[in-house]
């Protein structure tokens, strides 16, 4: 072949490479990869997932696999234990939430004003939030420890009566509520202390010549203008509470008992460690239509507030 | 009358710094805690009433640090074995640091470009949504067929197996932080690039990019920190050549008595890397927070 032959195909070959790189094409570039990263790692096991929810697939016991129909979603309407998991999941996304949007916003309305060292304060209050939460888990389990621990150690100073914490069945979820509660505040607090600081301070001003008290401009005017700004920061602690996992693992691994098992444990056990691959998919997917329902709920609230720039 | 409304002004802000004082130090307590134990030897570990302030109830000591092999000391014989402990740290830094660079890539481009087309079709919202989507599922769900589909393609207990699992939560926030990002950065500075005769590629990297280097510090903190503190995918996905730092740290006292001043030491390890990524981008983190919830 002659070297005008290979000049003129590599020039096609620009030409033609450069058609598929035009610039027309660039956000396709641009976004395509993600999506179909999402699609190939987020959505296809999903939809494995979810088929396997309908399979009986019991590598354990070694028989083949069979089609399971409803069986699966039908046996954990009457597995106890999946019901006592989900209430608990349920229990603790309502128990830590709540107390999470009290404390938080408390703090932010504490820390909204001009305070010398507030970027001091707010990265100790941070802390906890971008701690690993298995050592968290550990941390509160030293801190509960019945005999030598230092909370029952310092309610004995004040003559308080002690706990059992973790050790007892009703005290152990409202113990690892705390410690989420401990780690989950911060998050609430520097978003709201966000919003806080980005409203308009004219009304405010307004209203203190005016007369009103701190407790009528905080009714009338802070509640109202940062209540999207709420609404969306507890609906995005209840999407993250509804997975909890890691702090349970550590501080009781679902004890004493089942009293502090989340469906996740359960889900986890029942496929990873009983092999029971059919069931334990049909419990994340229940799992799954509690966080879709909190996220429908978020993403009505979403757009209509807070695409405002 | 001017007087005492001063007074009531100053009374009314040091009352306010006393509850943030009290509320600061309930709030690090609880890792004052760890950070004491890493340095007890055993006598002053587990004792009743706890020892609390160093110098004073107890000697620092170096014990723990020796025992988990990390300082060596020929007159004390150590009871874990430091190797695993450097291995899952080496690999929890190495699928942090994979999983950042990768959906730090694949979203911020991503995230550019649904700040700045149109996609007709699909609506900018709905891809934006789906992608937002992805962070909302319980890992649960994935969890379970990743680990069908990987024990049967070779993924399990490898880096790159978790690699990908971890981008999958992290590639959405990347993308939702940092389209609120190039969202606040004018469009004029690429129009006036794209005259200039540069295609869309280039306008991203030589105009866009530098300018959002605070937005991607902050997003490349926030996910080395979510790979570094995440336990369920890599309990499930990892158990040994791949193990990470946490998992190991998980499953230490499953059936042992617990040494708690071993354990304070690793989750010194565990947590000071984290805190020094906070206060080293804390601006930028406090930032990219509030961003990604309120826009």
């Amino acid at each position: 072949m002659s070297t005008s032959a290979l000049q003129m195909r590599a020039a096609s070959s620009r030409v033609w490479l450069g058609r598929v790189f035009s610039d027309r094409y660039a956000k396709y570039y641009m976004v395509v990869p993600t999506l179909l990263y999402l699609l190939l790692i987020g959505i296809f096991p999903l939809i494995f997932s979810f088929g396997l929810s309908f399979l009986n697939w019991d590598v354990a016991a070694q028989r083949p696999m069979s089609f399971a129909g409803l069986a699966n979603y039908a046996e954990l309407l009457k597995d106890s234990r999946f019901l006592r998991t989900f209430l608990n999941t349920i229990l603790f996304v309502i128990g830590a939430v709540t107390l999470e949007a009290i404390f938080g916003f408390g703090l932010a309305l504490l820390l909204n004003r001009d305070i010398r060292g507030q970027g001091i304060f707010r990265v100790l209050l941070m802390l906890p939030m971008m701690a690993t939460p298995v050592a968290v888990g550990y941390t509160w389990r030293m801190l509960y420890h019945v005999t030598n621990g230092p909370i029952n150690h310092i309610l004995r100073v004040f003559h308080l009566p002690t706990g059992t914490w973790l050790s007892s069945g009703g005290t152990a979820l409202p113990s690892i509520i705390i410690t989420d509660v401990w780690q989950w505040t911060p998050f609430v607090f520097i978003i709201l202390l966000a919003g806080l600081q980005s409203l308009p301070r004219e009304p405010f001003e307004a209203a203190e010549v005016d007369g009103a008290s701190y407790l009528q401009s905080f009714y009338y005017l802070t509640l109202p203008m940062i209540w999207p700004i709420l609404v969306i920061v507890i609906l995005l602690r209840m999407v993250e509470a509804v997975k909890i996992f890691d702090i349970i693992f550590v501080m009781t691994a679902g004890g004493p008992g089942i009293s502090t098992e989340t469906s996740t444990m359960y889900a986890k056990l029942v496929s990873l460690t009983q092999f029971r691959l059919g069931y334990g998919a049909a419990i994340a997917y229940v799992l799954l239509i509690l966080s879709v329902i909190v996220f429908t709920i978020l993403t009505r609230v979403l757009p209509t507030e807070v695409e405002i720039e | 009358m001017l007087a005492s409304r001063r007074t009531r002004r100053r009374l009314e802000s040091a009352l306010i710094y006393i509850a943030l004082i009290i509320i600061t130090v309930v709030v690090v307590s609880p890792l004052y805690w760890t950070f004491v134990t890493a340095f007890k030897d055993p006598r002053d570990a587990f004792t009743y009433p706890p020892k609390y302030l160093p110098y004073i109830q107890f000697q620092p000591s170096l014990y723990a640090w020796k025992d988990v092999g990390l300082i060596k000391d020929p007159t004390q014989r150590g009871t874990h074995d430091p190797t695993s402990i450097l291995n899952t740290l080496r690999n929890s830094v190495i699928t942090a640091l994979g999983s950042t660079i990768v959906s730090v890539i694949l979203g911020s481009l991503a995230a550019y470009g649904l700040a700045r087309f149109e996609f007709r079709r699909w609506k900018n919202r709905d891809i934006a949504f789906f992608i937002l989507s992805q962070r909302m599922l319980p890992p649960i769900v994935l969890v379970i067929p990743y680990f069908i589909l990987y024990s049967r393609l070779g993924l399990i207990d490898t880096w790159h197996g978790l690699i990908i699992a971890h981008t999958v939560a992290n590639l959405p926030f990347v993308v939702w932080i940092m389209r609120g990002f190039f969202r606040g950065i004018p469009k004029e500075l690429e129009e006036s690039a794209r005259i200039d005769g540069c295609s869309h590629f280039q306008a991203f990297r030589k105009i866009i990019l530098p300018l959002s280097l605070p937005g991607l510090a902050a997003t490349s903190a926030f996910t080395t920190i979510f790979s570094w503190n995440e336990l369920l995918f890599a309990i499930t996905l990892t158990f040994q050549r791949a193990q990470t730092f946490p998992t190991l740290v998980a499953g230490l006292t499953h059936g042992s008595a617990a040494l708690w001043w071993d354990i304070s030491a690793m989750l010194l390890l565990a947590i000071v890397p984290v805190f020094i990524f906070i206060t080293l981008f804390q601006r930028y983190i406090v930032a990219g927070l509030t961003l990604g919830a309120l826009k």
